[in-house]
């Protein structure tokens, strides 16, 4: 039980540590655009790798920060029936929403891994000027997914030990 | 199978997922790859890397963070306090003048925003307070906060019309233009339903004391006030509809405009940056994932033929254009009861806008009702997202039958927009003609 509530805590801890990294991409996105703008319309100098890297930062944060928002159960959900439930009853729902997310994860990772490594290994690149290669960004969507899958995971085992024990798996 | 059972068991499916609490997202794509493995075998899966991808390229979606940093840093800028105290010295000798400052106050929020959210909690949090002290109406109070800030999605920027230009290929400009006269249209509606209702029982809305009305210095402040906030909103709107730049350039420069009124009402700080961050984050992975989930469950649904059983139904039913309209809107509304807007758009637009457009309908036009139907669901119970977001700012001891009431007949009046905008198809698109030949 100790070791489950320890890898519990560091998937816990790994999905916040992701997503508050990632967030430092949202200003950063803002000024990347906000230059090419000024450098476009008042230099006349627009640049080659503005549109480019703005796509990558939006990518990198959606996806990497997907298991943070699993984390705090915040992903949109329709609670209209769900939310009629006590505690142990929503654990019961989650369990088996957690089937469905499985699935769903383990079929993203599988079936995006493909063109990730075929994009790594033809040294493929975006069709702008810059053309830079874009195998790190395909690799976001399987490493995004294998954190939501985690932390999916991590929520799966607290619900578990709700619903057999009616108590917190922590605190 | 055939593809019509197919299709009621999928939905069936989804509503199942969506009825125990599974996120949209990943209850839309695990739904739709179910049913591909059953149907087509494991090939079905080779939609997941299309849709994902399709959705991670796709520029105009860039401008969904840009436009909530951008909201966010505003949210926290004091620009809300600095607008309500402007409309107080302004207006609040009418009858009704604080109510009729909240629907300004919002339709000029909904200028910067382009969400929901935004509008009724800056207008909730400074605007209800000092209202129901001043002897407002509660009912008209929280009616006003909602009305207004529900406008968000209708006027440019909108977040959800980014999601329909995304998943229709659609004009976002266009989208733009043809949601600025219908917003104008119904924030004047507003006003005068209150001016009205104000008029008639002053008890409603009482005018000021004429000590609170303030010194000439006072309205010259607030009035430099008025042009800060129209000057980000002409930087923005200005710049996306005379095609000076694209909607997600003019959502970065907005952010950055942003960030300098902060520092114009001395609001700026570390922290104000880092939770807009945050925040951004956080509604970036939410639209992300969903939108991996809902681009699969579309490529799926519509590669199993969805599009054409349904045209072929319509066609059976023979209901001609206009009546294929006004189902497509009925059930638009009826979804609009369990979801929010935004999946809604996302499920919905591919698969009726094509429907529309071959009736011979303009898809700008057809977007906007679109958009103004959203309007009226998320405002109408049971599920009305706006609904929530207003009974977390309202006073406590608020019922949610107390906000039921009050929003009836600012429903009433969208109502009217709606079927002016159906009646007279050019109040949606005269500007974006004029504005992009």
């Amino acid at each position: 039980m100790p070791t489950i509530r320890a890898i519990v805590r560091y998937v816990d801890r790994l999905s916040m540590f992701v997503g508050y990294a990632v967030s430092v991409l949202c200003p950063a996105m803002v000024a990347v655009l906000a230059f090419e703008v000024i450098a476009r319309y008042i230099f006349g100098a627009p640049t080659i790798w503005a549109y480019d890297s703005a796509v990558f930062m939006f990518g990198y944060i959606g996806l990497l920060a997907g298991a943070f928002v699993q984390r705090e159960k915040s992903h949109i959900n329709v609670d209209l029936v769900y939310s009629q439930f006590g505690k142990r009853g929503r654990a019961v729902l989650e369990l088996i929403s957690g089937l469905l997310i499985f699935f769903f994860l383990i079929l993203v990772i599988l079936y995006t891994w493909g063109p990730m490594v075929s994009a790594f290994r033809h040294h493929e690149t975006t069709s702008t000027e810059w053309a830079v290669p874009t195998g790190h960004y395909w690799l976001m969507i399987p490493l995004g997914a294998v954190l939501l899958l985690l932390q999916e995971g991590a929520n799966w085992i607290r619900n578990l030990y709700c619903v057999l024990t009616n108590e917190e798996l922590q605190q | 199978m055939n593809p019509g059972t197919l299709t009621i068991l999928l939905f069936i499916g989804v509503l199942l997922s969506f009825a125990i609490g599974t996120p949209v997202g990943f209850a839309l794509g695990g739904v739709a790859m179910l049913f591909g493995a059953f149907v087509w075998g494991p090939q079905a899966f080779y939609i997941i890397p299309h849709a994902a991808m399709g959705g991670l390229t796709n520029f105009i979606l860039l401008a969904i963070p840009l436009f909530i940093f951008m909201g966010q840093i505003l949210l926290r800028s004091g620009m809300g306090e600095s607008m309500f105290h402007a409309i107080h010295i302004l207006a609040g000798r009418l009858r009704g003048g604080l109510a009729i400052g909240v629907i300004l106050m919002c339709t000029l929020m909904s200028a910067m925003v382009g969400i929901i959210g935004a509008g009724i909690m800056t207008a909730g949090t400074v605007a209800i307070p000092p209202m129901l002290r001043r002897g407002y109406d509660k009912t008209l109070t929280l009616g006003s906060v909602m009305a207004g800030g529900g406008m968000g999605i209708l006027i440019p920027p909108s977040i959800t019309m980014i999601v329909f230009s995304s998943v229709t290929n659609a004009s976002l400009g266009k989208m733009f233009a043809g949601g600025l006269l219908p917003g104008l249209l119904m924030s004047s509606l507003f006003i005068v339903y209150i001016a009205v209702r104000c008029g008639i029982n002053p008890e409603m809305g009482p005018p000021l004391p004429s000590e609170e009305r303030g010194s000439a210095k006072d309205k010259l402040m607030a009035l430099r006030d008025a042009a800060l906030a129209f000057g980000l909103i002409f930087v923005v709107l200005g710049s996306i509809l005379f095609g000076a730049a694209t909607p997600t350039e003019a959502a970065a420069v907005g952010a950055v405009g942003a960030i300098l009124v902060t520092l114009v009402y001395r609001h700026f700080s570390f922290k104000v940056v880092k939770e807009a961050s945050l925040n951004c984050m956080r509604l970036t992975a939410m639209v992300v994932w969903i939108i991996i989930g809902a681009s699969t469950f579309s490529a799926f649904h519509m590669l199993m033929g969805a599009g054409k059983m349904l045209t072929s139904l319509l066609g059976q039913w023979n209901v001609g254009p206009w009546g294929v309209i006004i189902l497509m809107q009925a059930s638009l509304l009826i979804l609009g009861c369990i979801m929010d807007e935004f999946i809604i758009v996302l499920i919905c637009a591919p698969l009726y806008t094509p429907i529309a457009v071959n009736l011979g309908f303009d898809p700008i036009w057809f977007g906007i009702l679109m958009i103004l139907n959203m309007e009226i669901a998320i405002q109408t119970p049971p599920y009305g997202f706006a609904l929530f977001y207003l009974k977390g700012v309202a006073p406590e001891g608020t019922t949610m039958l107390e906000i039921y009431k009050s929003i009836i007949p600012f429903v009433g009046v969208k109502f009217v927009v709606l079927i002016t905008c159906m009646v007279f198809p050019g109040i949606v698109t005269y500007l974006p003609n004029l504005l992009f030949p």
